[in-house]
């Protein structure tokens, strides 16, 4: 018994002693003094019981408790009231405890024979709190509304909005509207009366900045049953620095060249008029001289256009120099193909053709349009990054060599489309290509955010990845502390509780600062019940046995100590009387 | 006696006069209550003949008749003792008791009448048109009315040009309040439609016109200024009006904007300008036909009428018409400006015009064709607008012409000439039947036995392509023949004339090859001197001797041993005879020729062989290096637009407030979405009004500001599709996996 005494105010130890061994030695210098050897060892012993009871008192032992508070129910939001009705009538003695999310729990949960967690769930980031708590979630709410959503919050002007989500048991009848800023409806959807309806709603995104479309759920007559946030970040689309080197003048240069010169791309275009004679073009961008291709010429550009057949006289160091600028500098190289390319092998052809009759296909994308193309096809070899498909064969794809990439397209004639009027089937295609080919920029930092909502005054996990010794991270309230990854140095974890609603931001020193939208509490209600759901199964599947967790400790009752030092005081009062 | 009688009629002129001034008091203070209320005049107006209307009818004064006078006096005046009827009376009716109590009553009326008043409520009337005035000016005063205008909206109150304070200096004195507006609008003199003047600002008017605006102050105003476009135009003042006058070119939009006396502006709502274009003539020729064709012997008339409208009138319509003559390298063309049969009638909106052409008239000949259109210019200043019709077509058919030799495909007659001369050889022989008994009988012989020969070299040269070379050695001592003068040779030779004159310009070398050899056959009338005759002849060369396929092979050597007979028949001297052999020659020649055709074209282009020893070795010295610099970036389009949308985001989230900077940016999105508004006025036109709301107020409701970003993002066209930098953040770890992944691949 006596093994498992603890003090609750152990910190206290050292100078309770201290104070304790000054009292008892004044004590007993004030009864030398005093009275001389009268009685002098009972009252010192006295002396020394009724500062020990103090001490005691100060420092409050404790022992482990070996009994449970019983059965618990703990209510979370959306608790069904019969089903408390019915674990009431099973346990009588059954308490009840109301859950306050960010609250710490109740003691008495830690030492309760078994905790029955009614409702949608505790939030995720109390869960830790009934770690070792033998618990059972009773989940008794089906899920229903719009249960999941998914997005990407970063976007480019030009891009897509892409929504995709699911949604449960919904009213047939009902419209799901995908709202911009101002309220303009963009995009809808009519609910049907399925169990479970999966949706997709899109949007073109034309301004940059940070803004809050929302997800509009409308009855039949119109009437806004739901409303719920949904931000997007929306970035300006940064030019690209292209050098094209041809052999000859081509119709595909020449349109492609137009094309990016005009959308304000940085444009050098070198191709061969006869022998030894070059026609240099420079569009957006100050004159270079490109006379080979070396790895410092080649440092500036994020894309290498090349027709095959100067790739096929290029001198052997130029083609290193190539293939070194893709592998380390992260350069893109694009091959315009001739018939002659899709069989040579070589440092620069990590792509393999396969040979296909049909010299005209049609892209998903683009419906209706026949787009010629040379009769081959890409193989979709391991590693194989497709852009363009064209339902069963491969027509545009790149393959990452070290940071770079190395793309082409079977693609032919694609100029024709320009002639054609289809100008913007054209702009998509090569914006497409060009785009994916590039070389990417190196933002310096990477920010994640582990949920899609963040709310007010609940916490915000995130993570960071930088190459930095400590990054400094600012709200406009404070600095946010930050947790390096262990196994990678680069990653860091952090928290922030929020505390206004709108746009959030968290500045870091140099490259970067992070916006993030804090919704309203009722946002985005149902689908936060269900991933709150769908934790606390996750947390509660494995079963804890009673008594195998906490003990909480029990501190003896100071009453006692307390009698003890009156005793002993009302003695050493008592003592000179007699 | 009579002033006892007049004093009735007297006093019931005064009760009529009282009972039609209560019924004005009536309708005045109801017309003056609604003046208050609607600011409208005509509306005031309508009101204040239908309160009238309707109490005239209750009322009815002209129902006060003597009678009632009477009762009315007599009921009032106890001294008249119910006897004022007797004054009505003539004297001589009555009895001596009546006489006196007469006298009596008129006595008494006379000093009673004044003290008696009709039967009316004027002073109640009074108070209660007074009070309903006072009504009207009170709430008028307190500015009731306005609440009162909004929830009754009336179109003539929305056209009132609301003006807004700019600033917040504004309030130092009182508005200045606009007392009239007017637009003029002056369309073009040529128009014919009389200058109008409305208060409606929003104008839509024909190009050209002339529109002067002008607002009236109650009070002082330091300046006022029209603003269009981005820029401003002060307004010029005179006669405490201000006005400007602007002559209308392209549509638009504009507002008021005016400064009171204490430097305060303030500014209206924006208005729209909607320029008409003048439209063209439209032509329309109903009932004739694109091609018309005639034969030479027909009556060469075509007539047509036309209906020629515009939207304000035309000034002339005529026909321009031309004529050409001969083909080829010759023809020669000839234009003509005629005019309508019946006058065209200068300024009308719709003429319907007639006209008969007479190709002889035009001077015409078989073959030569006549183009023409009709033209009509309207009344526009100072350039007409000008509209043409579709050109039609008369053709006199050319007797000599077989007609298109390749119809349909290609515009050119490929045909070769000597195919016609079967026709020329019927012509011939159908003058010389017809001179039969005019002509010498030798010369009549000789010319047939002429035609015969051209008979037989014409057989000779289809037989060619059938291969036939017997046939080439042809006895030309019959052209010899004595006794043929010179007229006859012409004629003999006629034939052979009208070979070598067509092949001119024309292009059968491409279909027989064997041209030249044909005419030196006949010519010299000798054995082809030509070496190349050789090969021509020869039956293993695809080009001569599968020409035909077996069908038409068949009909050719039907045709000519049809011509064998007409020959015959020629030499014979019987040319009538002949004749139905020579029609079904001609006959089985077209139809020959119809099928010929899709030889026409089958030799194509050999290049000349390259030598690969002198390729790429050419001169290359004057060849230069070429640079081309060329910044082709052009600033984002709506770049005002787009940043407002982003800053109209920051406001409405209430982040922060609007600056000066922002109303700059929202002024100049404004104008952008102006540009584009142009086109579309009714679908911009309220995110327009709210954008220069919102940039010129100080701190516009969120509402608005939602309802511009809403209009805006509307407005904003979808970007063109361009590629962009990604971004990819590279750290170790992806390094690492990179390179292992490719280790593995």
């Amino acid at each position: 018994m006596i093994e498992n005494l603890t003090f609750l105010n152990l910190q206290w130890v050292l100078p309770v002693v201290i104070a304790a061994f000054i009292l008892l030695a004044v004590f007993i210098w004030k009864e030398w003094a005093q009275s001389g050897k009268h009685r002098f060892i009972l009252k010192s012993l006295l002396a020394f019981l009724a500062i020990f009871a103090l001490v005691l008192i100060a420092l409050k032992p404790a022992l482990p408790t070996e009994e449970t508070t019983g059965k618990i129910v703990l209510l979370t939001e959306g608790y069904p009231s019969k089903k408390l009705d019915s674990l009431k009538k099973e346990n009588r003695r059954l308490k009840e405890v109301e859950y306050q999310p960010g609250e710490p729990l109740s003691k008495e949960l830690i030492s309760a024979e078994t905790v029955f967690v009614l409702g949608n769930g505790i939030k995720e980031f109390d869960l830790w709190q009934l770690e070792n708590v033998p618990a059972v979630f009773l989940n008794s709410n089906a899920a229903e509304g719009l249960v999941k959503l998914n997005y990407e919050q970063e976007n480019q002007v030009g891009e897509n909005l892409l929504l995709k989500g699911t949604y449960i048991n919904p009213n047939s009848g009902n419209q799901l509207f995908l709202q911009g800023p101002g309220g303009t409806a963009l995009d809808s959807i009519i609910l049907n009366g399925e169990e479970e309806q999966q949706f997709q709603l899109s949007a073109e995104l034309k301004v940059a900045g940070n803004y809050v479309y929302s997800i509009v759920e409308k009855d039949s007559l119109g009437e806004i049953l739901t409303s719920d946030p949904v931000p997007v970040k929306v970035a300006e689309k940064k030019d690209l620095k292209i050098l094209i080197v041809n052999s000859f003048p081509t119709f595909e240069t020449k349109y492609l060249k137009n094309f990016l010169s005009e959308a304000g791309h940085e444009l050098v275009i070198r191709s061969q008029i006869t022998r030894d004679r070059f026609k240099s073009e420079y569009f957006n961008t100050d004159r270079i001289a490109i006379n080979s291709l070396s790895e410092t010429t080649l440092e500036a550009f994020d894309l290498l256009i090349i027709d095959a057949a100067t790739l096929r006289t290029l001198p052997k160091g130029q083609i290193s120099a190539i293939e070194k600028s893709i592998r380390t500098n992260g350069l893109g190289f694009f091959i315009q193909a001739d018939n002659a390319f899709f069989n040579s092998t070589g440092k620069l052809y990590p792509l393999k053709f396969e040979r296909v009759n049909n010299a005209e296909i049609t892209a998903p994308q683009w419906p209706g349009i026949k787009l010629t193309r040379f009769p081959y096809q890409i193989n979709d070899d391991f590693g194989l990054q497709t852009i363009h498909d064209t339902g069963n064969s491969v027509a545009s794809a790149y393959k990452l060599i070290g940071q770079g990439r190395i793309g082409t397209t079977v693609f032919s004639d694609s100029w024709q489309l320009v002639l054609e009027g289809k100008n913007d089937v054209y702009r998509e295609l090569w914006s497409q290509v060009v785009e994916q080919i590039s070389k990417k920029q190196n933002p310096g930092a990477e920010w994640q955010q582990e949920l899609m909502i963040a709310y007010q005054d609940e916490p915000f996990d995130f993570q960071l990845r930088i190459d930095e010794d400590s990054p400094d991270l600012k709200t406009n309230t404070g600095n946010i502390p930050v947790i390096q990854h262990p196994a990678f140095p680069e990653v860091w974890t952090g928290t922030i509780w929020p505390r206004e609603t709108g746009w959030n931001s968290i500045e870091q020193d140099t490259p970067a600062t992070f916006d993030f939208y804090v919704a309203e509490e009722n946002d985005w209600s149902s689908l936060t019940a269900f991933s709150t759901q769908q934790a606390n199964e996750f947390f509660f599947a494995c079963p804890v046995t009673a008594g195998q967790g906490h003990k909480p400790l029990e501190p003896l009752n100071p009453l006692y100590f307390f009698v003890v030092f009156l005793l002993c005081i009302g003695g050493l009062w008592l003592e000179p009387k007699l | 006696m009579k002033t006892g009688r007049e004093k009735l009629v007297g006093f019931q002129k005064r009760w009529q006069l009282m009972l039609y001034a209560e019924i004005f008091l009536y309708a005045i203070g109801a017309a003056v209550l609604i003046a208050f209320l609607f600011q409208n005049i005509i509306l005031s107006i309508a009101i204040f003949m239908l309160v009238a209307a309707v109490f005239t009818l209750t009322l009815r004064p002209w129902e006060v008749t003597l009678e009632r006078v009477i009762t009315f006096v007599d009921r009032e005046v106890d001294a008249l003792e119910y006897s004022s009827g007797l004054l009505l009376l003539p004297q001589a009716q009555l009895s001596g008791l009546a006489q006196l109590q007469q006298q009596r009553v008129a006595g008494q009326l006379e000093e009673q009448i004044k003290t008696v008043q009709p039967e009316t409520n004027l002073l109640r009337v009074a108070i209660i048109s007074g009070s309903l005035i006072l009504l009207g000016f009170l709430l008028y005063q307190f500015g009731v009315t306005d609440q009162f205008k909004s929830s009754q909206p009336s179109v003539e109150q929305e056209e009132i040009i609301v003006f807004k304070p700019a600033d917040s200096t504004a309030a130092k004195i009182p508005q200045p309040k606009l007392v009239s507006q007017k637009v003029t609008i002056t369309y073009p003199a040529y128009t014919g439609i009389a200058a109008f003047t409305t208060n409606k600002m929003d104008i839509e008017a024909v190009e050209g016109s002339r529109i002067t605006w002008q607002i009236r102050f109650d009070a002082e105003v330091d300046s006022a200024q029209m603003e269009s476009m981005g820029t401003r135009y002060p307004m010029e003042l005179n006669e405490k009006a201000y006005s400007r006058t602007s002559v209308l070119n392209n549509s638009g939009f504009y507002n008021f904007r005016f400064k009171d006396t204490a430097g305060g502006s303030y500014v209206s709502d924006l208005y729209s300008i909607e320029v008409t274009k003048d439209r063209d003539p439209v032509i329309e020729v109903p009932d004739l036909k694109q091609f018309n064709s005639f034969n030479f012997d027909e009556d060469k008339n075509i007539s047509f009428h036309s209906i020629i409208t515009d939207d304000f009138g035309i000034a002339d319509a005529y026909i321009i018409a031309t004529v050409s003559k001969g083909t080829g390298e010759s023809v020669k063309f000839r234009e003509e400006k005629l005019d309508f049969e019946s006058g065209v009638q200068r300024g009308s909106k719709k003429l319907e015009l007639s006209k008969g052409i007479n190709l002889d008239n035009m001077k015409m000949e078989p073959g030569d064709e006549l183009y023409f259109y009709i033209e009509a210019r309207d009344l526009k200043e100072p350039q007409a607008n000008v509209a043409r019709s579709e050109t039609y077509f008369a053709v006199i058919k050319d007797t000599l012409d077989y007609g298109e030799g390749v119809e349909g495909t290609m515009g050119v007659d490929l045909m070769p000439a000597y195919f016609r001369s079967q026709r020329q050889l019927i012509i011939d022989t159908e003058e010389l039947i017809s001179q039969r008994n005019k002509v010498p009988k030798d010369v009549f012989n000789t010319t047939s036995n002429n035609l015969g020969f051209d008979q037989k070299a014409l057989r000779i040269k289809y037989g060619e392509f059938m291969g036939d070379e017997s046939e080439g050695s042809m006895d030309v001592s019959d052209r010899e023949m004595p006794g043929a003068d010179e007229d006859e040779k012409g004629e003999e030779q006629d034939p052979l004339a009208e070979f070598t004159h067509d092949h001119d310009g024309d292009n059968e070398h491409n279909l027989v090859v064997q041209d030249d050899h044909d005419h030196e056959e006949e010519e010299e009338g000798s054995e082809a001197k030509d070496p190349l005759a050789e090969f021509l002849h020869d039956h293993g060369d695809p080009e001569s001797s599968t020409l035909f396929t077996d069908n038409l092979k068949s009909k050719l050597r039907q045709a000519l041993s049809i011509m064998w007979d007409a020959e015959l028949h020629l030499r014979l001297y019987e040319p009538e005879k002949s004749l139905p052999y020579q029609y079904q020659a001609l006959a089985l020649i077209q139809e020959i020729k119809n099928s010929a055709r899709i030889y026409v074209h089958r030799i194509g282009y050999d290049p000349a062989p390259i030598k690969e020893e002198v390729r790429l070795t050419g001169n290359i010295d004057e060849v230069f290096n070429v640079q081309k610099t060329e910044d082709l970036e052009e600033e984002s389009k709506y770049a005002f637009m787009r940043r407002s949308v982003l800053r109209l985001e920051e406001l409405i989230s209430g982040e922060s407030k609007i600056t000066a900077e922002d109303r700059k940016i929202f002024e100049q999105a404004g104008n952008e979405l102006a540009e584009q508004a142009i086109e579309e006025p009714g679908k911009h036109l309220s995110t327009l009004q709210q954008i220069k709301w919102v940039s010129e107020e100080r701190q516009p409701e969120r509402e608005t500001l939602i309802e511009v970003q809403k209009g805006l993002l509307k407005a904003l066209p979808k970007p063109d599709a361009s590629p962009g930098k990604g971004e990819n953040y590279t750290g170790e770890i992806n390094k690492l996996f990179l390179k292992e992944l490719e280790l593995n691949d």
